[in-house]
């Protein structure tokens, strides 16, 4: 199952499935993070602890405990 | 003369406060919404309808940002509760032209409330120069709104808005509305079909009564329950539930709706956008790949933070010396009118004197509000949580703590008031709480006097160095602490927006650090006033009494067998409570109690009757108190309004003096172990 983490600088991918509970299933909704979504990783901090995604016109960052919850597909 | 209430609604960073600023030309009032310190920006302005020359008090209150109406942040529990509970006539809905999809689907909610509304298109210029053009009447033609296009910036459409808020207010309907999916839009359709055949009236539109049944609305459900209609209406309700439930695969509500409130603004967007251009990398992104590079941006970060305090507490201590200067001046003005008499003493050295000691800390609070106005609006804030949270995080804390944190190190006050910054209240309690332990400037003189006294001048550097890192690597300590034993739960998931980096505002920066400014002086000048005068009755009465026997000296005798087992006397106990006023207070109680006189840090005499007199380990004892212990009465006070009550305060009283006391007592006896008593 791949994670954003894995992915490089300028790696594009979609999100398969968010496996988080309501609440940040609804937060990372209203930030344009849904399944079907394309993406390009932008940016990580040290250690890959932080990332800035690129999602339609806007960015968007994430911790590490929030990318494990997102199943991804590289495309 | 009509008056309309009007709401600013919208998302973070889509420029409401700069488009209420053009709306109003600049005649803000900011206060607060009741019982949180969430400001809440109202104007009030008179405008004339030129085809009914009718005359308007237009009234806006320019809701806090939220990306979608729940209780997730401060903010966001505010605008919801305020949508949905307060009165108004009409929703202005601002939404970012260049982001239009992600901001439609707060549209999206905002619609499902029936309320009158106006989508505004605003960013325009933003949009042009990106080649983004929006079908402005295809997309009122799908929402049922007016739309209007306005740039705040460039104060485009203004005129246009407020005619078109003047239009809608005097509309006695609403044709806003949501379109879903068929399965929906069919259930919506049966419900609607029976209340005309019923020929239910009520204020709520059939389709939004019909919507929010759908939805399970606890309101409309009791609404409803009680009415005849209910007999013939809870059928179908459950039948079209039933319906969903089997269409979706799924029982959640929230997620259908959720769903297809994304369907709705991805239609939408597609339908009326157009991308003239395409450019390969913006400007953000070229300015994001210098500054949260992993490599140069916690460098590129920590010079900007030590550009910021130089000008803070080196620029800011230029006015600081002529404020003090005025002051003293207006004291010795005052006693030359009064005399030295009993209200001569207590106007200049009680009122004056501690009005004056908040005032002069206003420069600093003006620069430093300055700085981080600039990073915020700037959009640069965003970046440096995500280059320090990694770090912040293993402590419980957030990546934008340490604007506040490393603010402290100058004075606790502008600390408590940055920590607005954190939006999370676990976040900015947990920041609060720790602020403390970074030693602010005021206690510089008590280090400066004990490491003089008990240590050897080549060696007093390194020591004030330890103190000061001590102190921040306790704060972090206490942050996991409390993160593990009182702000318990799972953490606050970190997904946050990386705004596009913007030229700031003049003027928004100007009403932000004016209100900051103000607001300083306003809470914490009327307390500070209060207690200086405290303070000054309690160390000069009796009448007649010295400084042993004064209240201050009584109450110092009072605590001594609390400070005793840290190795402490009375008058070191005296001089640890005369500092909750003010920590420059502690050194000159010092002198005032060892020297018998008139002395600075640097007198060399009372560091002399200071090493005859007290211990080493009690010295140590009592820097590692000092280090601690609650801030001083204006910091308390600031401290207290930005945690939210009073209540807050006697935790941090409590928290600080119940580690400030075990470390003590801790450092005491291992000093005294080691090197003796």
């Amino acid at each position: 199952m791949d994670k954003i983490f894995d992915l490089e600088l300028g790696d594009r991918a979609r999100i398969k499935e968010i496996h988080a509970g309501r609440g940040l299933k609804h937060r990372m909704k209203s930030f344009g993070l849904y399944n079907g979504v394309e993406f390009e990783v932008k940016n990580y901090s040290i250690g890959k602890k932080t990332v800035e995604l690129q999602v339609g016109n806007s960015l968007v960052a994430l911790r590490r405990g929030e990318m494990e919850k997102i199943e991804i597909e590289k495309i | 003369m009509k008056e309309i209430v009007a709401v600013l609604a919208g998302q973070p960073n889509v420029g409401k406060s700069m488009l209420i600023n053009a709306v109003s030309n600049a005649k803000l009032k900011v206060g607060n919404f009741s019982g949180v310190t969430v400001d809440k920006t109202e104007v009030e302005f008179r405008y004339c309808d030129d085809k009914s020359c009718t005359d308007h008090q237009i009234h806006i209150i320019d809701l806090p940002g939220a990306y979608s109406l729940t209780n997730y942040t401060i903010e966001e529990k505010v605008t919801k509760n305020f949508l949905e509970n307060e009165k108004y006539d009409l929703i202005v809905n601002v939404v970012d032209s260049t982001n239009l999809e992600r901001n439609l689907l707060l549209t999206a909610e905002l619609l499902e409330l029936g309320k009158k509304m106006i989508v505004v298109l605003n960013m325009q210029d933003e949009a042009r120069k990106e080649g983004i053009e929006i079908d402005q009447k295809q997309l009122s033609k799908i929402l049922g709104v007016p739309v209007v296009k306005t740039s705040a910036k460039e104060e485009e459409g203004i005129k246009e808005l407020k005619e078109a808020i003047v239009e809608v207010y005097n509309k006695s309907w609403t044709d806003g509305k949501i379109v879903y999916s068929d399965v929906i839009e069919e259930e919506i359709a049966h419900i609607e079909r029976l209340f005309k055949e019923k020929k239910y009236i009520c204020k709520i539109p059939p389709r939004h009564m019909a919507i929010r049944l759908l939805q399970e609305d606890k309101k409309i459900f009791q609404l409803l329950h009680n009415e005849p209609i209910w007999i013939e209406l809870e059928p179908i309700i459950r039948k079209s539930l039933d319906h969903i439930y089997i269409h979706y695969n799924t029982k959640d509500l929230d997620e259908i709706f959720d769903d297809e409130r994304i369907a709705f603004a991805r239609g939408v967007a597609l339908e009326v956008t157009t991308y003239k251009e395409q450019k390969s990398l913006t400007l953000t992104q070229k300015i994001d790949n210098i500054l949260i590079n992993k490599y140069f941006g916690i460098p590129i970060f920590l010079f900007l933070m030590w550009g910021l305090f130089w000008l803070t507490f080196e620029f800011g201590s230029i006015p600081m010396d002529y404020i003090d200067m005025f002051f003293s001046k207006l004291g010795e003005w005052v006693k030359s009118i009064f005399g030295d008499g009993v209200l001569g003493e207590l106007i200049a050295d009680g009122a004056i004197a501690g009005v004056g000691a908040v005032v002069m800390f206003l420069p600093n609070i003006i620069i430093l509000f300055l700085g981080i106005a600039f990073l915020e609006t700037t959009g640069y804030m965003s970046r440096v949580a995500f280059l320090l949270d990694g770090f912040f995080h293993k402590f419980g804390l957030h990546g934008k703590s340490f604007i506040p944190l490393v603010t402290g190190f100058g004075c606790s006050v502008p600390a408590y008031m940055a920590a607005r910054t954190l939006k999370n209240e676990k976040d900015r309690l947990l920041t609060l709480f720790i602020i403390g332990f970074m030693s602010c400037g005021a206690r510089l003189p008590i280090y400066v006097l004990f490491t003089g006294a008990f240590f050897p001048a080549n060696q007093a550097g390194n020591i004030l160095f330890l103190i000061y890192i001590t102190g921040a690597l306790l704060g972090l300590i206490g942050a996991k602490v409390l993160n593990i034993l009182v702000f318990k739960g799972e953490d606050e998931p970190f997904v946050m927006e990386m705004p596009k980096y913007r030229l700031p505002s003049f003027k928004l920066i100007y009403h932000t650090v004016y209100s900051q400014a103000k607001s300083y002086l306003k809470k914490a000048g009327t307390f500070i006033l209060a207690a200086s005068m405290l303070v000054w009755f309690a160390s000069n009465y009796p009448k007649n009494s010295d400084l042993e026997n004064s209240y201050l000296g009584q109450a110092g005798k009072v605590t001594a067998p609390f400070f005793e087992p840290l190795g402490m006397d009375w008058k070191m106990s005296v001089s640890l409570i005369a500092g909750l006023a003010a920590k420059e207070v502690v050194v000159s109680t010092l002198g005032v109690l060892y020297a018998s006189a008139e002395v600075d840090e640097n007198d060399k005499g009372l560091q002399e009757q200071i090493k005859k007199q007290i211990p080493f380990a009690s010295a140590i004892s009592f820097i590692v108190f000092v280090m601690i212990y609650l801030p001083c009465f204006a910091a308390s006070a600031v401290f207290a309004k930005e945690a939210g009550g009073w209540k807050y305060l006697a935790y941090l009283f409590f928290f600080t003096t119940a580690t400030a006391w075990s470390l003590s007592f801790v450092a005491y006896h291992i000093a005294k172990g080691v090197y003796g008593g």
